[in-house]
């Protein structure tokens, strides 16, 4: 049941086109029929479109008698023709050609790669209609709306891979379950898919269309949630104690994260960058920290203070500054009042800001050259705030739901620029070195990541959101001790894609597509590495070595005596190979060569299909063994045994081998036809190609 | 006189082609050429009767009708008609023997194949790759320029389709109906236009092959 609801993600499309295949084959085989001679597509087109077959006839007629004009210039009232139909017309000729080109390319290859091949063919109609009528054909064949054996072959194999494919696929998705919900750190981003999925895994219901919606709606919850999720300090703490963070790094950055993801996302909410600092701001002063604040708090607080002097929010949310002009009349002695003001009506945010030293902020006003640098800051201040408003204004972004990339992208550079711009403050205060130095060396570099979040989600790019949170992780994990579990990174980010990809999945196929990615390659690796691995798995390749058959003797007439018995006759046979069995496999010791690690393996494989079998040829001269062999499920069982190595870091195999085919030989003696087993031993080289890993050990093999 | 062969007008700035041969419905005896504004009218400066000459400087006939050209507005015609004096004879330059005239007019299709006749019977070929264009080409005739649209894109199967002095030639389809009236080419001499009889000069002189 979970299989035919599994269905849904690669065929919901497929189903619904599936009930035309059968009209469009009829017509597509009619079309080609009646088109054996037609060298090219323009004739087929030329058919299609023209109006006269053969010599057209004179424009005017005997019924039409239009009146010479007479000599001169010719009046003319030129009523142009609507040009969109032109262009109308134009392209349905273009569209009518495609489709006849992707009808002759469907015809002449046995197995067709079209590249852009139509999901549904709109001219099918006018073209079986007007090539048949060229031809003298009159509509379709009753008789031809058949099923034909070798197609109910192909379907049921074609479901047989298909329903095999998905099983696997549920396998995976149930071990992709445990890995995310067993990591503390993913779980808290994706609960609404980890439920779904529980959910999923528990229901035996039919309701396609309901798990299909809730995939969906549960990734782009999620996704959209994690610029939230990042705000949550416990979470964030869960970060910082995994990678094993100082606790003074820890204090550091914890605001960072959870504060910077604040002011991205109430950007992305629309609200104003002064509000918005205005606010977080307000939330710092009340904290409990404020005797010696994180860098990234005063910083906050810093950049709120100086958007309150360099402006007025007014009432219809636009951010009103003071004129540039304005401040070149405000002399030293003005400034040094102005810096007073600043300081009496502002206390708490200062000895916030300064780490509960307002003194440097007072040395800072009796000092006229820190004075006069103070003014060009403001100066700078008030120019990057007014390329906000500019920006702002400018936009659609107050309005509209959605801000385009280029926009978002420099709202959030502008929004860190101001914060940038405070460090210019801290070094004119004299706050410390220290204070200036975990700024740039633990704060600036998450703004890059944060921005990429922001921008993901203001402008629907699922991907970005899950690139700048990974980014985020990351550069929390390279502060600390603790290499963060690189399967959590790898886990993410391959999870987070395949969640990217199903939401911008277009059809049922691009789902397909995604769900194949999930499905890991590479198990051959897993051999290599881990000391015992025992796997489903299938070697295609070449076998090349004798093949022994017993034919009975025969007497000097050339008939069969049976009272002679069999004798073995073994001829060399080449054959492509296609062994599916059970693998099981011992990893070597890591070897290390020029800084490379170097892993293989060695296998013994015990097999019980050869698909390859049936394209076994025999090389001899004896004419009464058929060279290739008669096509049946018996020729595909093979059972046998091999041992082989794989070769370094690669999934390419070589091997010896035996296998026993039943009936793979017809033998004619004498009028006497029988078939025969074959028993084959030679060599063979194959591609390790891994089902499913039955299990692995946990040790891996040791390094050498 | 054969089609496609040079004329031109004293005082004109060059000389083109007449495309062929044709009378006017309610009138068997007077015998019309066809060939371009530009060669034979002197883009509007002309009257009627100015003699038009062949290229050995013999008069062949005189100016009957023109269609005017804009420069500030779109042209879909560059179309003059000349009157032949009576003592030529005339035929038409076709590629096959057994036939002595067009079969007809046709109206230009997508992809269709056609052709113009050389004067030394040679053919030149080519496909519509676009039956009426949907943008303006602005042609330089007679160092003026006169923007164009919805007139024939004609792609060669070798460059060029066209040069300069065939304007006015007829273009033929690949079964030997009149498709169209050569204008010129492009700036590469790529690609050449020419002007539909059908749903084209047809509506303003019924012509009759």
């Amino acid at each position: 049941m979970k299989s035919v609801i599994v269905i849904f993600l690669f065929f919901i499309t497929d189903h619904c086109f599936a009930q035309n295949y059968f009209d469009e084959a009829i017509k597509i085989s009619q079309v080609i029929k009646n088109n054996k001679d037609a060298k090219s597509t323009f004739d087929v087109v030329s058919k299609s479109f023209a109006k006269n077959n053969g010599v057209p006839k004179d424009v005017f007629t005997d019924k039409i008698k239009p009146t010479p004009p007479p000599a001169g210039a010719v009046a003319i009232k030129v009523v142009p023709k609507d040009t969109s139909l032109l262009i109308e017309d134009t392209l349905n000729k273009e569209l009518l050609r495609q489709e006849i080109d992707a009808i002759f390319k469907l015809n002449n290859n046995p197995c067709p790669s079209i590249d852009d091949f139509p999901s549904d063919f709109k001219y099918l109609d006018d073209i079986s209609k007007s090539t048949t009528s060229g031809f003298g054909n009159g509509g379709l064949n009753p008789a031809n709306f058949g099923f034909s054996e070798s197609a109910i072959i192909y379907g049921i194999t074609d479901f047989v891979i298909k329903r095999a494919k998905e099983e696997l696929i549920e396998t995976y998705l149930n071990e992709w379950y445990q890995k995310l919900n067993n990591d503390k750190i993913i779980q808290p981003l994706i609960p609404q898919t980890l439920s779904v999925y529980n959910a999923f895994m528990n229901d035996n219901a039919l309701n396609i269309a309901k798990y299909g919606d809730k995939w969906k709606n549960a990734f782009q919850e999620d996704i959209r949630n994690i610029p939230v999720q990042l705000q949550n300090e416990d979470y964030i703490n869960i970060i910082l104690t995994r990678v094993n963070i100082s606790n003074d790094l820890k204090t550091q950055l914890l605001p960072v994260i959870a504060g910077g993801d604040e002011l991205v996302y109430n950007l992305y909410l629309k609200k104003h960058l002064v509000n918005i600092l205005a606010g977080i701001s307000s939330k710092y002063l009340n904290g409990t920290d404020t005797l010696k604040a994180p860098v990234f708090k005063r910083a906050i607080v810093l950049a709120s203070l100086l958007a309150k002097v360099c402006g007025k929010m007014e009432t219809n949310n636009n951010y009103q500054l003071e004129n540039i002009d304005d401040l070149s009349k405000m002399d030293v002695d003005t400034w040094q009042i102005f810096l007073k003001l600043l300081y009496l009506r502002n206390k708490k945010d200062i000895e916030v800001i300064t780490g509960m030293e307002a003194a440097k902020f007072c040395n800072m006003i009796n000092n006229k050259g820190a004075i006069e640098r103070f003014g060009n800051l403001i100066r700078e201040s008030i120019t990057i705030l007014n390329s906000y408003q500019t920006l702002l204004s400018g936009t659609n972004a107050q309005t509209t739901k959605q801000l385009s990339l280029d926009d978002s992208r420099k709202l959030f550079d502008l929004s860190y620029q101001i914060l940038d711009n405070t460090v210019n403050y801290m070094e004119l205060m004299n706050i410390g070195s220290e204070v200036i130095n975990t700024y740039k060396n633990n704060i600036r570099p998450y703004f890059i990541n944060l921005s990429e979040i922001g921008e993901g989600v203001s402008t629907l790019q699922y991907g970005k959101v899950l690139d700048g949170c990974i980014g985020v992780i990351r550069k929390t994990a390279s502060f600390g001790s603790n290499n963060l579990d690189s399967s959590t990174i790898k886990n993410l980010q391959r999870y987070g894609s395949f969640m990217v990809n199903v939401l911008t999945a277009q059809d049922a196929n691009e789902v397909e597509t995604a769900l194949d990615e999930i499905v890991p390659k590479g198990q051959y690796q897993l051999k290599n590495t881990k000391s015992f691995t025992a796997s489903l798995s299938a070697y295609p390749g070449i076998f090349t070595g004798a093949e022994t058959i017993k034919k009975y003797r025969t007497d000097n007439t050339g008939s069969i005596d049976y009272k002679l018995g069999k004798t073995s006759s073994t001829a060399l046979s080449l054959s492509p190979y296609l062994p599916i069995g059970i693998d099981l496999s011992f990893g070597d010791k890591l070897k290390v060569r020029k800084g490379i690690e170097r892993r293989a393996s060695t296998n013994v494989f015990f097999q019980l299909l050869d698909l390859g079998a049936v394209l076994n040829y025999r090389i001899n001269s004896d004419s009464t063994v058929s060279s290739n062999p008669d096509v049946s499920f018996k020729q595909m069982l093979s059972p046998g045994i091999a041992l082989m190595r794989h070769f370094s870091n690669s999934p390419l195999s070589l091997g010896v081998g035996v296998n026993y085919t039943p009936d793979l030989r017809k033998i004619n003696q004498g009028g006497i036809v029988y078939e025969q087993n074959a028993l084959r031993y030679g060599i063979f080289l194959g591609v390790d190609v891994t089902g499913l890993i039955i299990h692995s050990s946990k040790s891996t093999a040791e390094h050498r | 006189m054969l089609t496609n062969t040079i004329i031109y007008r004293d005082g004109n700035c060059g000389r083109g082609s007449v495309g062929g041969f044709f009378t006017m419905s309610g009138d068997n005896t007077t015998i019309y050429g066809i060939s371009n504004n530009h060669v034979i009218a002197n883009i509007n400066n002309c009257n009627v009767d100015d003699a038009i000459y062949s290229a050995n400087g013999t008069i062949v006939g005189s100016l009957s009708h023109w269609i005017p050209l804009s420069k500030k507005e779109l042209n879909y015609y560059d179309v003059a008609l000349l009157k032949y004096t009576n003592t030529e004879s005339y035929s038409w330059r076709l590629p096959v023997p057994n036939i002595t005239k067009p079969l007809g007019f046709i109206e230009p299709l997508l992809d269709g194949h056609v052709y113009m006749m050389l004067e030394n019977n040679h053919q030149r070929l080519g496909y519509i790759s676009a039956s009426s264009i949907n943008y303006t080409v602005n042609f330089l005739l007679c160092g003026v320029y006169f923007p164009f649209t919805q007139i024939i894109e004609i792609t060669p199967f070798e460059i060029p389709f066209s040069v300069p002095g065939e304007s006015g030639s007829i273009v033929m389809s690949s079964n030997h109906c009149i498709v169209g009236l050569l204008i010129g080419t492009n700036k590469d001499k790529i690609i050449s236009y020419a002007i539909p009889f059908v749903n084209g000069i047809l509506n303003y002189l019924p012509l009759l092959i």
